[in-house]
């Protein structure tokens, strides 16, 4: 199967120490390439960890998790690595590097791949263009604002065209015509065959219709909506 | 290594220097403080035995002293001279005179010149071996107030009349050398006519000089001590290498300093964890960041090691520099200045700047090839981002 799953997984923070916390129980899922999946929970529900697990950032307590059908999740610490250039992460808090230009956060998965410096920028213009960014491509990453911060970090997990994408509240902050660039963005990715996984809590992405399948996660449970 | 514009780690890696100027200027800033100090107290050293030992080459094989029971003593000149040429191997046998005589700012060397060509003088002209009453002055020798008169006194005292100046390149062994005819370096120093302070001697194999000394010895009718040149370079600069001794105190701060630039670029890579940590999330590999890390070591560490080495070559080595006989060799009055021999500079400042930047890379090396090969899980979760 092409896209990302995992089988019977569960994670626990602090599995060793007096008082753990099991975060995922027993989840079992698919989320193909070529489609947008979707996934919503409370707060704390478990979104954020299900999608680290999901880029290869989080390893399971047990279960697997595959991508294309192999076990990422028992690879090697390097394979990982190698296998994450394929992978586009936003997180809940978009992570930017300081002291860098919005341009350089987002050819920074781009630098150690060989590419002349002239591609890299291209590449760069090409995706925030894309989502609206292109007047703030010299701009500092640390004076922007959240909203244009996190279209930054969905820009930086977009320009290495990556097989999978895994967007942690993508649309947070975005006012109404942002958020369906995002959205929009998200929608083109899955249109090259990646697999698209986004956990929201925003009504205006479920209200968009723009995801194949709908997750809900509630007490570390994974069901279809 | 690829073209820059072809290499764009290389050019992040420089971008990441600027993008933290502070760090990377203060440990640039030490490590080139550390070239600096080390390469000046290395080049001072080496530069000195080095001219040392280029300007002695030009004296005799052997001395030749006379000894009796109170020290040295004159010996008769004609005589140890017949004795000397009759050893086989010897080519020139000299005898000369000299001793120390007080001047008006303190001892000086007094040494009677016949002869024999001298080096063109202090002010480029050509120097005369002085007449009778006259005196050619070494580049430290302060005539005292009267500059057309030296006064000296030992056995007898006699005033002269400056001639000349010797160059300033013969300073490390001549800032304080008075050369006199001989008669009146006798007069001065009590000698007899046809006594010597001691014999020069060339041979025929200079390295076999040695292999020469017990049946050179035995030509003599009296007790000698038998001084060769390769021993006199040693005495000499070990003098030196003594006072030098005292500028090793300064090496001790530089290794002090070589420690905590080694545990700076230890704390600096064990800080950037959550960068690390965000740069292998976004598909970083550990040899991309270890890469970026060497990189970066690389481009603080090779313009400040350059500069620390260009530093010390400028204090040791410029013509006529005046601070290192003020500090080797002690005198209150008109330190020499020195022209000292740069052979071999370029290698010493090689080896002290692998030293230094060695142990610097290592650290920079293994810490972040520890860091790197973390999981994000690792690298992220410490930092509360997952």
């Amino acid at each position: 199967m092409e896209g990302l799953a995992t089988h019977h997984v569960e994670l626990v923070y602090g599995a060793s120490t007096e008082s753990p916390r099991t975060v995922l129980r027993d989840v079992s899922a698919v989320f193909p390439r070529g489609g947008l999946s979707l996934v919503t929970g409370a707060t704390g529900a478990g979104k954020s960890s299900l999608l680290h697990l999901l880029a290869g950032l989080l390893r399971p307590t047990a279960g697997e998790v595959l991508a294309d059908g192999a076990p990422i999740s028992r690879w090697a610490a390097g394979q990982r690595d190698r296998w994450r250039r394929r992978v586009g992460v936003v997180f809940q808090s978009a992570n930017l590097f300081s002291g860098l230009s919005v341009l350089e956060n987002v050819i920074l998965p781009l630098v150690p791949r060989g590419r002349s410096l002239a591609a890299l920028r291209a590449a760069g213009h090409e995706v925030l263009a894309e989502l609206g960014l292109a007047d703030l491509a010299g701009a500092w990453a640390e004076r922007l604002s959240g909203g244009e911060r996190q279209r930054v970090a969905l820009a930086r997990a977009l320009v290495g065209r990556p097989d999978f994408l895994i967007a942690d509240e993508p649309t947070a902050h975005q006012d109404p015509e942002n958020a369906a660039r995002v959205l929009q963005a998200l929608a083109a990715c899955r249109e090259r065959n990646a697999a698209v996984v986004v956990a929201a809590h925003d009504p205006r992405v479920i209200a968009a219709g723009v995801a194949d399948r709908h997750w809900h996660l509630a007490a570390g449970r994974l069901a279809a909506e | 290594m690829k073209p820059l514009h072809r290499n764009p780690l290389l050019l992040w890696a420089a971008r990441d220097v600027i993008r933290r100027p502070a760090p990377a200027l203060l440990m640039a800033a030490a490590l080139a403080l550390l070239l600096t100090v080390g390469g000046t107290v290395l080049l001072l050293g080496q530069g000195l035995s080095q001219t040392a030992r280029r300007l002695l080459a030009h004296g005799p094989d052997l001395v030749v002293r006379r000894l009796n029971a109170g020290g040295w003593a004159p010996l008769p000149a004609a005589e140890a001279l017949v004795a000397a040429r009759g050893v086989p191997g010897v080519t020139r046998a000299r005898a000369r005179v000299w001793g120390v005589a007080a001047g008006p700012a303190g001892p000086l060397v007094v040494v009677a010149w016949g002869s024999a060509t001298l080096p063109p003088g202090g002010d480029g002209g050509t120097l005369a071996a002085p007449r009778s009453g006259e005196a050619l002055l070494g580049p430290g020798v302060d005539p005292g107030p009267d500059p057309r008169r030296l006064a000296l006194s030992a056995a007898a005292a006699l005033e002269f009349r400056p001639v000349g100046r010797l160059p300033a390149e013969t300073a490390l062994i001549g800032q304080d050398v008075v050369l006199v005819h001989p008669a009146d370096a006798r007069r001065l120093l009590g000698l007899a006519p046809g006594e010597a302070v001691d014999l020069a001697v060339d041979v025929f194999h200079a390295e076999e000089a040695a292999a020469l000394l017990p049946e050179l010895a035995a030509a003599f009718s009296w007790p000698v001590r038998i001084t060769a040149r390769s021993e006199a370079v040693g005495l000499y600069t070990g003098g030196l290498a003594r006072r030098g001794g005292l500028m090793l105190i300064a090496g001790i701060p530089a290794v002090l300093a070589l420690v905590l630039v080694v545990a700076g670029a230890v704390r600096e890579a064990v800080g950037r964890r959550r960068e690390v940590g965000l740069l292998k999330a976004l598909g970083w590999t550990t040899g991309d960041v270890v890469r970026l890390q060497v990189y970066r070591a690389l481009l603080i560490a090779l313009p400040a090691v350059c500069l620390g080495m260009l530093a010390a070559y400028a204090l040791v080595f410029p013509p006529g520099v005046s601070w290192p006989g003020s500090l080797l060799f002690g005198w209150r009055t008109a330190p020499p200045r020195l022209f000292l021999d740069p052979a071999g500079a370029l290698l010493t400042l090689l080896e002290l700047g692998a030293l230094v930047v060695g142990p610097y890379l290592a650290a920079v090396l293994l810490t972040s090839l520890q860091g790197a090969a973390a999981d994000p899980q690792d690298l992220l979760k410490g930092e509360g981002l997952l």
